[in-house]
């Protein structure tokens, strides 16, 4: 068995085909939206304290869930927990593609995971379900997925201000490593939680709209 | 990799080849040329999402709502080859959405002459020049070059304007190629579209009777080296070994262009 620290670098990797290169976490559609660089931290540091923790405390939900039963019954309302927080159709969109690249990914270095094959037969999981799924197969310890899940949205949407508005690739480093620093104190408290109502419910309503308004432009290099 | 016998999805086929060559025309040819027989389904992988696909829409060849754009995050080379994912699922959705279909149609974003597609992703795929690129071109070779199912040389009907000489062009390719078909192409000459029509459905033949299988180009271009002599060897790393920047330099020290097996 990998350590689950090794498991989080290779899924945290951009390398990993998952199809994650197309997207930018919402970078494109803050920017697009008018969002200055000047800003960009900030934004970052908001996205971490907020659809990030989200998005990471569904992984954990849905990791508990795969692990402790069978028959992951709690599944649907698992998602429709994850749903009713993420209100942008666009959102949900993107993080159900990233789901089937991961589900993709999964099926073929996990084959005898049943709960990877009960992701793919959802059809359309959202991202953190699938993470739940491979972090229940691969023994993935909580804390890791968490920290997995907020660096994953970080360097997404960080790495993607390269291709936007150019800078010096060495800043977005240190804008990853400071909007990671920034969930640290939420880590552990989100790694014990079990239950969909223990996901915290917050959202960021102008990046949901810049979301909703990005999925309708015609000029995009990114999904999401 | 593919089915071996009788698969049961249409055959995806690649279009690659630098920007400008003529790639959206060409679908649009084969949309056109074997629309009414085939059911088809086109994806696009344009830089800024969906000026393809736009393009391909307004010709009026196909039901607009079987051209699907996807997305590349400004890799379009990522997207074809290092991870086919967003692809593979647009292209699993597209015949999902329109079953069944013969044939869908990838369309990479325009890059360079080393952007050639994963078998990960299509069955076969097409590399697209044009006269108007340069007659010198062909013979630079590369793995799209030398190495895709079918080499197309378009605007054949530009040649003159442009002081090119189609036929040495096409000799060049030919060579390079090492005997793979060349197609010298324009859409104002209806005997050069008739063969590209009957490649395809060629190709779609062989692909239904698993006697086709995917070929990988290879993500190399051929480059040089200088030997112990000082001599400049070039060669090229066969796809089956390559990985990319791993040189550990097992050269056949041979001046021919390594053939995959």
């Amino acid at each position: 068995m990998v350590d689950s620290g090794t498991l989080a670098m290779l899924l945290a990797d951009a390398r990993l085909p998952t199809g994650g290169h197309t997207h930018s976490a919402g970078m494109e559609p803050a920017l697009l939206g008018g969002l200055k660089r000047d800003d960009i931290p900030s934004f970052l540091a908001g996205k971490t304290r907020s659809t990030t923790l989200v998005e990471a405390g569904t992984a954990v939900v849905a990791r508990h869930h795969f692990i402790s039963e069978a028959a992951p019954s709690g599944i649907d309302a698992l998602i429709a927990a994850w749903a009713a927080r993420t209100p942008s159709p666009a959102l949900r969109d993107a993080s159900r593609l990233l789901g089937r690249g991961y589900t993709r990914i999964g099926r073929t270095v996990w084959p005898s995971s049943a709960s990877i094959a009960f992701c793919a037969q959802l059809r359309r999981p959202p991202r953190a379900v699938v993470l739940g799924a491979i972090a229940a197969t691969a023994l993935m310890k909580p804390a890791d997925l968490v920290r997995l899940v907020v660096y994953e949205e970080v360097q997404n949407a960080a790495s993607a201000v390269l291709k936007l508005d150019p800078i010096d690739p060495a800043t977005v480093v240190t804008w990853v490593l400071n909007a990671c620093e920034v969930a640290e104190p939420f880590v552990h408290q989100l790694s014990l939680i079990t239950t969909p109502e223990a996901i915290p419910a917050l959202g960021a309503p102008q990046a949901e709209g810049w979301a909703e308004a990005h999925s309708v432009m015609k000029k995009r290099l990114f999904r999401a | 990799m593919p089915e071996k016998n009788a698969p049961s999805r249409a055959l995806r086929l690649g279009i690659a080849g630098p920007v400008g060559t003529g790639k959206s025309s060409l679908i649009a040819l084969l949309c056109r040329s074997l629309g009414e027989e085939l059911r088809l389904g086109v994806i696009t992988n344009d830089i800024y999402t969906d000026e393809d696909a736009r393009f391909l829409r307004s010709a009026g060849v196909l039901d607009p709502e079987r051209i699907r754009a996807v997305e590349t995050g400004a890799c379009p080379h990522t997207a074809i080859r290092d991870d086919v994912t967003a692809n593979l699922l647009a292209a699993e959705d597209l015949e999902a959405d329109f079953a069944p279909l013969d044939i869908v149609i990838i369309e990479s974003g325009g890059d360079n002459l080393t952007a050639t597609f994963s078998p990960a992703l299509v069955d076969a795929q097409i590399f697209v020049l044009d006269v108007a690129g340069g007659g010198d071109v062909a013979r630079k070779g590369g793995p799209g070059i030398s190495r895709a199912d079918l080499l197309v040389v378009n605007k054949t009907d530009l040649a003159p304007y442009v002081g090119v000489d189609v036929a040495t062009m096409v000799s060049d390719a030919t060579h390079a190629r090492e005997g793979r078909p060349v197609i010298a192409l324009s859409r104002t000459d209806d005997n050069s579209i008739a063969q590209l029509r009957l490649w395809v459905l060629e190709m779609l033949a062989a692909y239904r009777s698993g006697t086709h299988s995917p070929q990988d180009p290879g993500p190399m271009a051929p480059h040089s080296h200088l030997d112990e002599g000082g001599q400049a060897v070039i060669h090229t790393h066969s796809p089956s070994s390559d990985h990319g920047h791993d040189h550990d330099h097992d050269h056949d020290h041979d001046h021919d262009h390594p053939v995959r097996a």
